[in-house]
């Protein structure tokens, strides 16, 4: 930019573009310029250029590759909630305050856990597994 | 460098609101191009004139918050320049808000756009939530303020950022991102609707003007659905939606409707299509608050703004969290500034005020506020990138100085 210039495009200014300025500036100029000047035409190339999926873009940047301490698409999503979960039973869904220490399954109250109590070993961890929260032996 | 006039452009995922920086108040558009049933042209922008708004399938150029459909935002903003602001692009400049964390690929198709298509004079680009502080800083007289220091929570269209602002510029490592905004409301309220009255599924459009007419925020959703189920009639709102014929735009049951509604079971023809909301009006905002009653494995916004506070020096934390910033469209639903407040009291440390600050001008117009004070201020003259330098050097990002 022109330090405290008015602005206006001078004739040193057009004399002073170089050949490797025009190279670029040709480079640079957009499809439909360059073909313009060139005398082919190829509007269907023009549009495939410049639209662009948003996953493509995504793949492309690169984001992963970028040091960790820069923010990035990625890594200014928000992380989970701190605030302490509510609990509710694994038999009936109401709230469950308690946990069976054995088991580790929550009951609201005694009628659950009297049918806890009678549960086969298979039904507790396919009721466990459902919350996640089953231990599997490899 | 001569002396052009600058336009200002909010440019959102959801809503554009542009005007000249000589101008009081921007216009506002929806950023999408559709084109309605009955008609044979596609509408860029302006929706309002459209008979049957029924089925009407909007394309928008953001796809997730971010720029990917450069040539349709060209013609978004083709109409929007030449019908409505009515300015000369190869006479003025531009200063456009982008994204937060912008994609290097989706900078330089706007930078394309706007130097080879439009041909502006120069460009200045700038996320509308640091736009937004700057606004706020002028108004408010507080010691943050004076400091430039503020922690602006922008609930748009796309998502919802909380980005912590220090010396009147964003801090990038400190930006925190909740992938729930006004687009997925709607989306679930979409869902919600066609489940329980009428199918509106392919209805974008008429939904969201149902969502900003009737959704509010209650402040204790546990007892507001225990009240619903025990009394239906406690929030229950009968919605007309229109069929492009007898009625043209979606509206609250009026006594007319309810008339019609009655002659109807004689002749179901002439009876109008009628949606009845329950507790889904409080519902569906609620996620803003709990994202994990959509699935989502991210915090609600109380405490998105904490989780973008603690990226930033334990010193900045006090004067963030004393000036709150909460901006964009989905602020402006009922109920939420009251909701956020009580929210962020709640998980913010027991030592540090916390102000929010939240109006209906700020909330939609903020960000375009804060782009006027930038032209007027000099500092867009100082820091904005010429139609000249993009020839030269182009689409080169160590040139982009704005904010530096």
């Amino acid at each position: 930019m022109e330090a405290g210039g008015s602005g206006r495009p001078r004739l040193e200014d057009y004399l002073a573009v170089t050949e490797e300025v025009a190279q670029r500036r040709f480079k640079q100029k957009s499809t439909r310029a360059r073909e313009a000047s060139s005398g082919l035409a190829t509007t269907k190339k023009k549009k495939a250029k410049k639209k662009l999926t948003l996953k493509k873009v995504l793949d492309n940047s690169g984001f992963d590759k970028l040091p960790p301490g820069k923010a990035n698409w990625s890594n200014i999503e928000v992380g989970p909630s701190f605030t302490p979960k509510k609990k509710y039973s694994d038999i009936s869904g109401l709230e469950a305050p308690y946990t069976d220490p054995k088991t580790k399954l929550r009951y609201a109250n005694s009628v659950e856990y009297k049918q806890m109590t009678s549960m086969p070993y298979e039904l507790v961890q396919a009721t466990l597994a459902l919350r996640g929260a089953n231990v599997v032996f490899r | 460098m001569d002396d052009h006039e600058v336009v200002v452009v909010d440019n959102g995922a959801g809503w554009i609101r542009a005007e000249r920086a000589t101008a009081e108040e921007p216009q506002r558009f929806p950023n999408a191009a559709a084109k309605s049933r009955a008609e044979a042209f596609t509408r860029y922008a302006d929706f309002s004139q459209v008979q049957d708004i029924t089925g009407l399938a909007l394309r928008r150029p953001h796809e997730r918050g971010y720029l990917s459909n450069a040539d349709l935002e060209r013609e978004i903003w083709s109409f929007v320049l030449r019908s409505r602001i009515k300015v000369d692009p190869k006479e003025s400049g531009l200063l456009v808000t982008e994204p937060l964390v912008n994609l290097r690929a989706c900078e330089s198709a706007l930078e394309q756009i706007v130097f080879e298509d439009f041909g502006f004079r120069s460009y200045y680009s700038c996320p509308a939530p640091v736009l937004a502080a700057r606004e706020h800083f002028e108004a408010s007289k507080s010691d943050a303020s004076a400091a430039g220091t503020a922690l602006v929570v922008d609930a748009g269209f796309s998502f919802t950022h909380a980005v912590p602002v220090f010396d009147g510029r964003g801090l990038n490592y400190g930006v925190r991102r909740l992938d729930f905004g006004g687009k997925a409301a709607t989306n679930l309220l979409k869902e919600i609707v066609s489940h329980r009255s009428m199918n509106v599924m392919s209805e974008p459009y008429v939904v969201e003007m149902m969502k900003e007419e009737t959704c509010f925020v209650s402040m204790d959703a546990r007892s507001d659905l225990l009240k619903a189920q025990k009394s239906r009639g406690s929030f229950a709102l009968d919605y007309v939606l229109p069929d492009g014929v007898t009625v043209l735009r979606p509206r609250v049951k009026t006594k007319e409707d309810e008339e019609r509604l009655l002659e109807g079971f004689k002749n179901p023809r002439h009876a109008p299509q009628v949606a009845t909301l329950n507790h889904e009006r409080f519902m569906v905002p609620e996620v803003f608050f709990s994202p994990s009653d959509v699935g989502l494995h991210q915090c609600g916004i109380a405490e998105l703004a904490i989780q973008a506070c603690e990226c930033v020096d334990p010193l900045l934390r006090p004067l963030m969290l004393s000036n709150v910033l909460l901006v964009g469209g989905s602020s402006l639903i009922p109920g939420l500034p009251e909701r956020f407040r009580m929210e962020l009291r709640k998980v913010a440390p027991i030592d540090c005020e916390v102000n929010v600050f939240h109006s209906k001008e700020m909330a939609c117009e903020g960000a375009w506020r804060g782009g006027k004070r930038v032209v007027n201020s000099g500092e867009y003259r100082a820091k904005c990138m010429t139609i000249r330098e993009y020839q030269e050097h182009g689409l080169d990002p160590t040139r982009r100085r704005f904010l530096s």
